[in-house]
């Protein structure tokens, strides 16, 4: 028997799985990804760390849990810290901090357990914060208040989560239609070919920020209606490049060798050239994420987003546009902004790197 | 022996644009005339006549060979068996396809895939592009079983291998879960060979087999093809090759097509022994015998085919014939019977004419 220098691997790791691996050895998109992802997954329980409510109180031998049902503060009769005219009845919803404090003070059995940072995004702080609004940042305020007490910080994640689902969600449902109406064009072609691709062009040319800015001036959008009309206006793009690629996919000749074995068109289509179709089209996805959340940062910029008071980032950015002598109002959602789309990129620029089937080289 | 398939007049052109062919568009004259112009985008096209009126029978249970030179037809004919002429630029205009009496070119979309890979199995030119880069042979296999429907996940896996041991690979197991890429092309060109057989075709279309292999692969997958073919019943084999060593091997009869019409037909043996047609005997000629001692020099046939576009008046190979006569500018013959399954088309047989083909 002769030794062998390497073992035979009989089970080849699968295509994604050698991407992945090359991907993992790109290291600034490997850890962008991994903190982004971090990220998003913290922001989907972003309550628990971030906000207003209470995880957990226990008043008079009772317990609640507020992140999961809201208590009137006449549930713990609690009384008003306010800075201006003090130590009357709270009225409407409980204020935990003040809670906090008040069980704190008396000493009793009582206690509050808050968030780690227990300001609510759309709270408005002005009754226990002394001066006008917005507020410099402080210990307590890591990137200070707007301009209408609302703690900056808080502002930022809820916006993140809203930013970064919004562009998943959007990304998704665009590559998805492109996909299919791509498919169908590229493999069908002809005059299905030729009136598909009219309808996609007269489609593409509308201006679709009008549009948008038409139709939030009618209707106030909300989450859903914005990702709907984005879909419906991003598939477009994407089709363009699903469709070249299909034509060239389909004259080889595995495809010919699908069809002599009889396999349908649908199989034909999903099963043999998709897959190789995608390929090129895998690398966009980033960047179609960045798109998007700088396209709903504009939006909210420009009021036609989500409608107020949701915690945006566009918001965000317009109010420091408006008060350029606060610099947190500025910096701190433009930098998160920038970090944001700085880690995508990144991500973007790995994957690209790892669907190059040829490494980098150069003739001397 | 029963007829499996039954070709008549089969008449396949591709239409392409006169910019790109430096012909203009005054040769396309002949073709207004009587031939259907019923799709738009033949119009202003010149016809590249691929394949004209072409008719054989392949019969139960024999092994089929069309040699020729690149461009006179054979693959073309192939496909057009499958019906898997792309179109545009081609079509077939006429003719009958009959394979158990049906007439292929007559089927639906839906008739037509029980047909393909279920009667007839199609083996392709390279199987390095043939197979799906992208998907792992296991799927590729799986997916012919499956179109079946009566087979459970446990069969599948079961048929595939032994579908794998049949056409000669060594581990079936770890193949399975490669990527075509991982294989060599022998291996790739066996996987297709399994999966134009997977699903019990009774004939294999095999369109020039051997062509991108190296010579001592192409003798393993000739051997193969011809135990496939000794192990089943009822099972015919059409060879498309431009290899006239590999039609001598393996052929029961031969068909010699050039210029997109059958030039002779006939059974292997006589054919070699006696060839009729200039042509045929040229490409004989050019098939040295491996166990004679002679030095003498292997004479070529001169010239080139001619272009498909504009063939030359007559018989389409006079140009380059050593018998050329005036007759031979001017007429082109038609298929003469020699004696019985041997038919050529050249003016020099006229004189035996029975019977008009």
């Amino acid at each position: 028997m002769t030794s062998r220098k390497y073992k035979i691997n009989s089970f080849s790791p699968s295509f994604l799985k050698r991407r992945w691996k090359k991907f993992k050895k790109i290291k600034r998109g490997y850890y962008s990804l991994i903190i982004l992802i971090l990220l998003y997954f913290i922001s989907l329980i972003l309550p628990v760390f971030i906000g207003n409510s209470a995880l957990f109180v226990r008043y008079n031998g009772k317990y609640y849990f507020p992140l999961f049902k809201n208590f009137s503060a006449n549930e713990f009769e609690q009384h008003s810290r306010n800075i201006n005219n003090s130590d009357t009845k709270l009225e409407g919803e409980a204020n935990y901090r003040w809670l906090k404090q008040e069980f704190d003070e008396k000493g009793e059995n009582n206690f509050v357990i808050l968030s780690l940072y227990p300001y609510g995004p759309n709270e408005n702080l002005l009754d226990e914060m002394e001066g006008n609004p917005p507020h410099p940042p402080s210990m307590q305020h890591i990137f200070g208040t707007d301009d209408r007490g609302r703690d900056v910080l808080s502002r930022l994640a809820y916006g993140f989560n809203i930013s970064l689902s919004f562009s998943i969600i959007v990304t998704f449902f665009t590559f998805l239609f492109g996909f299919i109406f791509g498919a169908l064009l590229g493999y069908y072609g002809g005059k299905f070919d030729f009136l598909g691709l009219r309808l996609i062009e007269i489609w593409s040319t509308l201006p679709v920020i009008y549009i948008l800015i038409i139709i939030s001036s009618i209707i106030r959008p909300n989450f859903f209606w914005l990702t709907l009309l984005l879909i419906l206006f991003g598939w477009v793009g994407i089709t363009y490049y699903i469709r070249g690629e299909v034509y060239r996919e389909k004259a080889k000749d595995y495809t010919m060798a699908a069809v002599a074995i009889g396999a349908s068109d649908l199989k034909v289509i999903f099963k043999h050239i998709m897959p190789n179709a995608l390929i090129p089209v895998i690398s966009f996805v980033p960047f179609a994420l960045v798109g998007y959340i700088t396209s709903l940062v504009s939006l909210d910029f420009l009021g036609f987003g989500l409608p107020p008071p949701t915690p945006s980032w566009g918001e965000l950015i317009s109010q420091g546009l408006k008060n350029t002598q606060y610099w947190w109002l500025v910096s701190a959602p433009l930098g998160a902004q920038f970090f944001t789309l700085l880690m995508i990129v990144f991500i973007g620029e790995g994957v690209r790197e790892a669907f190059d089937p040829k490494p980098f080289s150069r003739y001397k | 022996m029963n007829k499996l398939l039954e070709i008549d007049n089969l008449k396949v052109y591709f239409f392409v644009d006169p910019l790109y062919t430096g012909f203009t568009k005054s040769n396309n004259n002949e073709f207004k005339s009587k031939d259907i112009i019923e799709d738009r985008w033949i119009k202003g096209k010149i016809p590249v006549k691929a394949v004209d009126n072409v008719s054989f029978d392949i019969f139960n249970g024999e092994i089929l060979g069309i040699a020729g030179e690149s461009g006179s037809g054979k693959s073309v004919t192939a496909h057009s068996i499958i019906n898997l002429i792309p179109s545009p630029p081609g079509k077939i205009l006429s003719g009958e396809i009959l394979y158990k009496g049906k007439d292929i070119l007559k089927l639906s979309k839906n008739e037509l895939k029980n047909i393909r890979g279920k009667e007839i199995g199609m083996i392709f030119q390279e199987p390095s592009v043939s197979l799906n880069p992208v998907l792992k042979i296991k799927s590729q296999i799986f997916e012919s079983l499956m179109l079946d429907k009566k087979l459970n996940k446990k069969d599948i896996k079961k048929k595939a291998l032994t579908l794998l041991a049949d056409v000669g690979i060594t581990n079936p197991e770890s193949s399975l879960n490669s990527y075509p890429h991982q294989l060599s092309g022998g291996m790739k060109q066996r996987i297709m060979i399994a999966i134009a057989l997977s699903r019990n075709p009774s004939l294999l279309i095999a369109d020039e087999p051997t062509t991108s292999l190296d010579v001592t692969t192409q003798k393993q997958i000739i051997d193969l093809l011809v135990n496939i073919k000794k192990s089943r019943t009822d099972f015919s084999i059409l060879l498309i090759t431009h290899n006239l060593g590999l039609i001598k091997q393996i052929c029961d009869r031969v068909i010699i097509m050039y210029g997109g019409k059958i030039q002779e037909i006939g059974e292997m043996k006589k054919l070699f022994e006696n060839p009729l047609h200039p042509y045929t005997e040229g490409l004989v000629g050019c098939f040295p015998d491996p166990n004679s001692i002679s030095t003498e020099r292997i004479n070529g046939i001169p010239g080139n085919i001619p272009d498909a576009i504009d063939y030359p008046s007559g018989c389409k190979f006079h140009p380059r014939c050593k018998y050329a006569m005036c007759l031979c500018k001017n007429i082109e013959p038609e298929l003469f019977l020699i004696e019985k399954t041997h038919f050529v088309r050249c003016h020099l047989y006229k004189v035996n004419n029975i019977t008009d083909e």
